[in-house]
């Protein structure tokens, strides 16, 4: 039984940053319709821009601010530069696109850093476990989750209540209807790719207060995102997160009780029977369909 | 004259096939450059096998190194266990993978698009997972060796690169008339007309769901087959390179690159990436790692923004601008702007 609890909190802690990636991902597939297979590439960038920030002796919850205005300017012009010419062509022109990013990124972190792992040398704040009545925690984890649910309830807010939200809605319910209403669409993308991309780049921050970078660390999480998008539903981005919450309590789950080192396999089963038997998503609207 | 235009592809094919066997004795002479040959072969045969599902089928499988792996293992297990000779354990890896791929296939023809390409791809990688874990049977992340024996034919081991270079360009051969004897039957026509409107493929009578699981598990059959000639090659096969994404990617890269669709497309981007790969790497050597993946990203980029068609849609387009454009039969160029503008979302 304190397993079981013990398990579910950490799924929850963990699974809150998860949700905080889908999140992104689901915004820019939303928004643009576009399946973006570098997203996980923009969290190591995140990762990486908070470990070269540290080495500048930047404490690295200053970093994870500065991350919103970095994430904002670089998922815009990545937008305005790359993203806008393959934006409601055919799919596999985004594949090969966003695939072919992920890689260059992947190649660049490797070179400017090592291909092995590197973390933040001599932080360990948070890494301790602390003992709260029969659970143990680690406090890296919390903030993190706490950051997180702060984040995509902003978010959410900015979603729901702001202009900006409404229009962004509305591209994700109807493109060409939205267009038709006078919503530019093109400012929508390029600032649904900036706010996508500083929210992938503060889960990078946020991952790497508790966990070492490696370059190809970005397809793990975009594995994770891609599972988390599709429990929600491809086009829910609030269920996005929850989505997150899921596969982490899935990812924790599997490890606990039947070995770490399958605790990716739940998840991708999971994955695959729910886009298989309801690719709309866990939440999906009634009549809505793929 | 007459001959040659009528059956232009047999033609081309006995050209191209002739001279390739020709290469060993004046241009790649040495172990390196005919290594390097099996290895551009071994790609192009694994695109022309994945243009079956992903350009005639037009379905992104970003899954096929499930396959791969399942083919290299299921022969690299049965030698080393039961020392079956991997020629059988090629036939059996072959009938595994067709198995697998009647299951997953089956319960995927529903899915469009990107759901099935994420499906595809995320299968591979459970596959992964599960090679990994299995450390008493796979050897895990370390990886299986295979026993290196008196080499002969008959298990598939041998002295040299030579020998190897012309298996694998039977393989390719074989795998070429494969796909061109689809293209030509009626079957290839239902494949295509399934890919351009399953609607009115359904209204024509064609049953698109068979027509979708028949090539998927004819295009994971010879993908295995692949498999058990690179782990016998390397005698060695890992979790990694067996079921890694980027063994998909690399399959798919290589028909897009060349052409998606076309008979002769996945074999020029097949050799093309591999080339440029290992290009990059040799020059970039002492700069910095990992120059080869920029190569790959940026042949991904490239085609992306300004060559969807691949290759082959280059050669359509210089033709055009010599001799003036022509209203052809199955424009690949139009077909792709109509469906594109069919895509939705606007944009200037």
């Amino acid at each position: 039984m304190e397993l079981l609890a013990q398990t579910l909190i950490t799924g929850i802690l963990l699974g809150g940053v998860y949700g905080l990636i889908a999140m992104g991902l689901s915004l820019a597939f939303g928004v643009m319709r576009i399946v973006n297979f570098a997203h996980g590439a923009l969290v190591a960038i995140g990762m990486y821009a908070v470990i070269a920030l540290y080495r500048a002796d930047v404490n690295p919850f200053v970093s994870l601010a500065l991350m919103v205005p970095i994430g904002l300017l670089f998922g815009a012009l990545l937008q305005g530069s790359l993203l806008n010419w393959v934006t409601g062509k055919s799919e596999l022109r985004q594949l090969l696109l966003t695939l072919g990013f992920g890689m260059v990124v992947q190649a660049v972190l490797q070179a400017l850093f090592t291909p092995g792992q590197v973390g933040l040398t001599g932080f360990a704040w948070g890494s301790q476990l602390v003992q709260v009545g029969p659970l143990y925690l680690k406090p890296a984890h919390l903030v993190g989750f706490v950051i997180a649910i702060v984040i995509a309830i902003a978010f959410a807010l900015l979603l729901r209540y702001s202009a900006l939200g409404r229009q962004m809605r509305a591209t994700v319910d109807d493109a060409e209807i939205a267009e038709s209403s006078g919503v530019r669409s093109k400012y929508i993308y390029i600032l649904a790719m900036g706010i996508g991309t500083a929210i992938a780049m503060i889960a990078g921050g946020v991952l790497v207060t508790y966990r070492p970078a490696i370059p190809t660390i970005g397809n793990e999480f975009l594995l994770i995102a891609f599972v988390a998008v599709v429990l929600g539903g491809l086009r829910n981005i609030i269920g996005a997160f929850v989505g997150g919450l899921i596969a982490g309590v899935m990812q924790q789950l599997t490890a606990a009780f039947v070995s770490p080192a399958l605790q990716d396999v739940g998840l991708f089963a999971l994955f695959i029977l729910v886009l298989i038997f309801k690719p709309a998503g866990l939440f999906s609207r009634k009549g809505e369909t793929v | 004259m007459s001959f040659i235009k009528k059956h232009s592809t047999v033609f081309w094919g006995i050209v191209v096939f002739a001279v390739a066997a020709t290469l060993p004795l004046w241009l790649l002479t040495g172990s390196y450059l005919q290594g390097l040959g099996v290895a551009a072969i071994v790609a192009a045969s694994l695109s022309v096998a994945w243009n079956l599902v992903g350009g005639y089928g037009g379905r992104l499988s970003f899954g096929h190194a499930a396959f791969f792996g399942l083919g290299g293992y299921t022969s690299s297990l049965l030698f080393v266990h039961f020392n079956v000779s991997p020629w059988a354990g090629a036939l059996a890896g072959m009938l595994v993978a067709g198995i697998v791929a009647i299951i997953l296939g089956s319960i995927t023809t529903h899915l469009q698009g990107i759901y099935f390409t994420l499906v595809t791809f995320v299968f591979s990688l459970l596959l992964m997972n599960l090679a990994r874990y299995a450390t008493g049977l796979t050897g895990g992340d370390v990886g299986l060796s295979i026993p290196l024996e008196q080499p002969s034919f008959a298990i598939m081991q041998f002295r040299g690169q030579t020998i190897w270079y012309y298996l694998a360009l039977a393989m390719l051969f074989i795998f070429m008339v494969v796909a061109w004897l689809i293209v030509r039957s009626p079957f290839g026509y239902r494949l295509r007309a399934t890919k351009d409107d399953v609607d009115v493929a359904r209204a024509l009578g064609v049953k698109a769901e068979k027509v979708k699981l028949e090539v998927f598990t004819l295009s994971a059959m010879m993908v295995a087959f692949a498999g058990t000639f690179l782990a016998q090659y390397e005698l060695f096969i890992d979790p990694g390179s067996a079921f890694g994404m980027d063994r998909s990617v690399e399959m798919a890269l290589g028909a897009i690159f060349g052409g998606a669709g076309t008979l002769w497309g996945p074999v020029v981007g097949g050799v093309a990436i591999v080339l440029f790969g290992e290009g990059a790497r040799v020059w970039l050597e002492d700069s910095f790692t990992g120059a080869d993946i920029i190569v790959y990203g940026a042949i991904l980029i490239a085609v992306a923004l300004w060559l969807p068609g691949g290759l082959a849609s280059l050669a359509t387009m210089v033709r055009d601008a010599i001799f003036g454009k022509r209203k052809r039969k199955g424009d690949q160029a139009s077909l792709s702007d109509a469906t594109e503008s069919n895509g939705g979302a606007h944009h200037e």
